[in-house]
């Protein structure tokens, strides 16, 4: 293959100019391989992607890796074409890089077919819009804001309110049962993470029917801006050739844009609000887009979202947003509270929250959940200056349910054994309902408030009250 | 994270807040003098007529007057409740309510009826779901004249007698001090001699004309009437401290929330600006 060969012109950070001659200009998204001495000594270890043409055969790139140790004049090869990640079958039970590198200390990954990880989305006609509830066996997440089979869930959260436990959980409750593929993409997240995940998987047994992929935030921003790809493209495979289920989980989807904030500026782009880059908007586009179900196979994605700061306007949650079908919202006030999962009750949403899809008692006990919630946090301005004396009967009953309500809505996870000491509580959608709807109804307006904490169904919240009594 | 809009708007209404309670505070603290000063009055009065009533009562021979008659198996009670017009003064009527409530589910059982008078219209919110309610009265209870209270006391003495009712009871909240009101039931009809003569200490053998039977039926309705009065002074007393006390833990609470939600302006002000200054820095670093 004569492959032609440019030299590298600059090294800013992670991002290299390089210059190819006789006019030759390489695609935007190829790959060009070069030696980095930097890395290890091994032939063509740093992938660069092309990012920007400068003209006059120049170009920029983002290094995939560490540039460190990387020198002017190196030779630049193309490869011609865009990165591109081992798929299918060879792919299960291997924890890889960006690249589709093993990382799991095992041989390399050997598939039959190669793909490129920038891919167009699904044509319109392709998509598909199923509206089956997809039980998570969480209380507050089945109740409020149902998922979708088949649709794009986002966890939103700022730093420490449990993304990651919540997201860990789904991966036990529905990954586990889950008959079809799970794909996981580590995006700038901690790497021991990545490691407990991976082993957990192993011991569960699940681990030969998943496909892990990282780029944690020990990479350098070139592999975090495109390890959500290489992992999607790879669950897209198993979506278009092999027509299975998948679940995609990301965490976190917010590294990805930071990764992209950081090799802007350094790409020559003006940043944009909150000196995010000015192409925000379009990355995430593409990315999202392809995270769809089709008529041959459905990828549910689960993506934590981080929120900087707790600031939900912030151009990075933001976009987003639009992006999906369901949100779950963890708030810090509830989390402060002691109350887990912290998903704040009234301003996380779901599409199929309609009567016509998730049935009408279900849709009428979760609206009386969130309008006993809303009321509550109407009267707690009042009860801050006035006092709960000035109450009427009627908001003090509201008031006490809603206290009860909110604790209710806390659940042990199975993955948070260890910290709570509790052993973990799948709770069925039907339970869930019938629950919540016999506290609405004041069936239990007897039940201490502490009865309600941190338990599964309502039978167990009065075995808890029993308990308590007991010992008091 | 709200903006600074939010917050300002949240202070704003919060000020508000802040001198609407304290004016209350004031205001109260002046109605409250007023009130202290005539239930002390009242209750040196009615210690003096109890005094009276039970020397008189040891002239009662075996036919006592009708409104000291005491009923075999009382069963038909007609009971008083006193509140507050007005919200804004704590727990005043809600502790006064449950305590009716109390009343009614322990004392009260052996009743077979039980109807109502309400002097406020706190009252008569909190008894209209309870039971019957034969006469409610409003906009008196903050500053109760005695035409009022002679007008519910004759009509409960005319139910007493017509023998609608066995027994009377008036529940009001108790003027303990300015920070304690204590919700206290007392039975007025029939007045029982023992419970006069108990009060009346030492016999001394006074001579009395007109002759003690037709003093004591003289005073009886007199007392009677007293004893609502007497009630209605204490409530309004209680209504004001405990106004007083709700108002001056409101505005601190509300002087406590503005703080609070200026730190939290500030903090977003600050953090508004920085963003700004780095975006602005950012941009122009970048042009170069």
């Amino acid at each position: 293959m004569s492959e032609i060969k440019g030299k590298v012109l600059q090294v800013l950070g992670a991002v290299v100019d390089v210059e190819f001659p006789d006019g030759h200009v390489p695609a935007i998204f190829n790959a060009l391989r070069v030696t980095n001495p930097g890395i290890n000594d091994k032939e063509n270890n740093l992938v660069l992607e092309v990012a920007q043409h400068l003209g006059e055969g120049r170009v920029k790139t983002i290094a995939m890796d560490s540039t460190e140790g990387l020198s002017r004049g190196s030779v630049v090869s193309d490869t011609g074409a865009g990165m591109t990640v081992p798929v299918g079958e060879a792919t299960l039970g291997r924890a890889m890089n960006l690249l589709g590198e093993p990382i799991d200390n095992k041989p390399e990954v050997e598939s039959a077919e190669k793909w490129g990880i920038h891919r167009a989305a699904p044509s319109f006609d392709k998509q598909d819009t199923g509206n089956e509830v997809l039980v998570t066996g969480i209380k507050v997440v089945d109740l409020l804001a149902p998922y979708r089979k088949g649709g794009k869930i986002g966890l939103f959260g700022g730093a420490g309110v449990g993304k990651t436990v919540l997201i860990q959980e789904l991966i036990n409750n529905i990954a586990q049962e889950f008959g079809g593929r799970s794909v996981f993409a580590g995006v700038g997240e901690r790497t021991r993470e990545g490691t407990d995940l991976y082993e957990e998987m192993d011991e569960a047994g699940v681990l030969e029917k998943t496909v892990l992929v990282y780029g944690q935030m020990n990479e350098p921003p070139g592999a975090r801006a495109r390890v959500a790809l290489s992992a999607l493209t790879m669950a897209e495979y198993f979506r278009d050739v092999d027509k299975l289920d998948v679940l995609l989980f990301v965490d976190n989807i917010f590294r990805f844009t930071q990764a992209g904030a950081e090799v802007s500026a350094l790409l020559g782009r003006i940043p944009s609000a909150v000196g995010y880059q000015p192409t925000l908007g379009v990355e995430m586009g593409n990315l999202q887009e392809r995270i769809t179900s089709t008529v041959d196979g459905s990828i549910t994605s689960v993506q934590a979202v981080y929120v900087p700061a707790d600031d939900y306007t912030d151009p990075a949650p933001a976009t987003t947003f639009a992006h999906l079908d369901a949100t779950t919202e963890l708030s810090r006030p509830l989390s402060q509270l002691g109350i887990y999962p912290a998903v704040d009750p009234l301003t996380s949403s779901s599409t199929i929250l309609a009567p016509e899809i998730v049935g009408q008692e279900h849709y009428d006990v979760a609206s009386q959940v969130k309008e006993i919630l809303q009321r509550y946090k109407e009267l707690q301005d009042i009860i801050a200056i006035l006092g709960m004396d000035e109450l009427s009967e009627e908001d003090r009953l509201t008031v006490e349910r809603a206290r009860k309500i909110q604790k209710f809505l806390s659940q042990p996870f199975h993955v948070a054994e260890q910290f709570t000491g509790l052993s973990g509580k799948y709770v069925s959608l039907e339970d869930t309902i019938r629950s919540f709807k016999e506290v609405l109804e004041g069936k239990h307006d007897d039940l201490p408030e502490a009865a309600f904490y941190l338990v599964g169904g309502i039978e167990e919240a009065k075995a808890k009250a029993e308990k308590i009594l007991a010992e008091a | 994270m709200p903006s600074l809009k939010e917050y300002n708007v949240k202070i704003a209404s919060l000020k508000n807040t802040a001198k609407v309670t304290k004016t209350m505070n004031m205001v109260s603290s002046a109605k409250f003098r007023k009130a202290q000063d005539a239930q002390n009055n009242s209750r040196l009065y009615a210690n003096q007529l109890k005094g009276v009533i039970g020397r008189l009562a040891g002239a009662i021979g075996s036919e006592p007057p009708p409104l000291m008659e005491v009923r075999e198996e009382a069963s038909k009670a007609l009971v008083v409740v006193f509140a507050s017009d007005k919200g804004l003064c704590g727990g005043f009527n809600n502790n006064l309510i449950k305590y009716v409530k109390n009343w009614m589910a322990n004392d009260g059982k052996s009743f077979s009826k039980i109807d109502f008078i309400t002097t406020s219209k706190r009252a008569t919110n909190g008894m209209k779901e309870v039971g019957n309610i034969i006469r409610s009265i409003e906009d008196v209870a903050a500053s109760p004249g005695f035409a009022i209270a002679k007008e519910i006391g004759e009509l409960a003495q005319e139910k007493f007698i017509a023998g609608d009712y066995d027994e009377v009871y008036l529940i009001y909240n108790v003027f303990e001090s300015a920070l304690s009101q204590k919700p206290t039931v007392e039975k007025v009809l029939p007045l029982t001699a023992q419970e006069a003569a108990e009060e009346s200490g030492q016999e001394i053998d006074y001579i009395y004309e007109p002759s003690r039977t037709d003093l004591l039926s003289y005073l009886l309705p007199k007392t009677v009437n007293f004893s609502f009065f007497s009630a209605f002074l204490e409530s309004a007393a209680g209504e004001h401290a405990a106004r007083m006390a709700a108002m001056d833990s409101a505005t601190t609470n509300a002087k406590k929330l503005i703080d609070l939600n200026t730190t939290l302006r500030n903090r977003a002000r600050q953090a508004q600006i920085t963003t700004e200054l780095t975006e602005i820095v950012a941009g122009a670093e970048s042009l170069k």
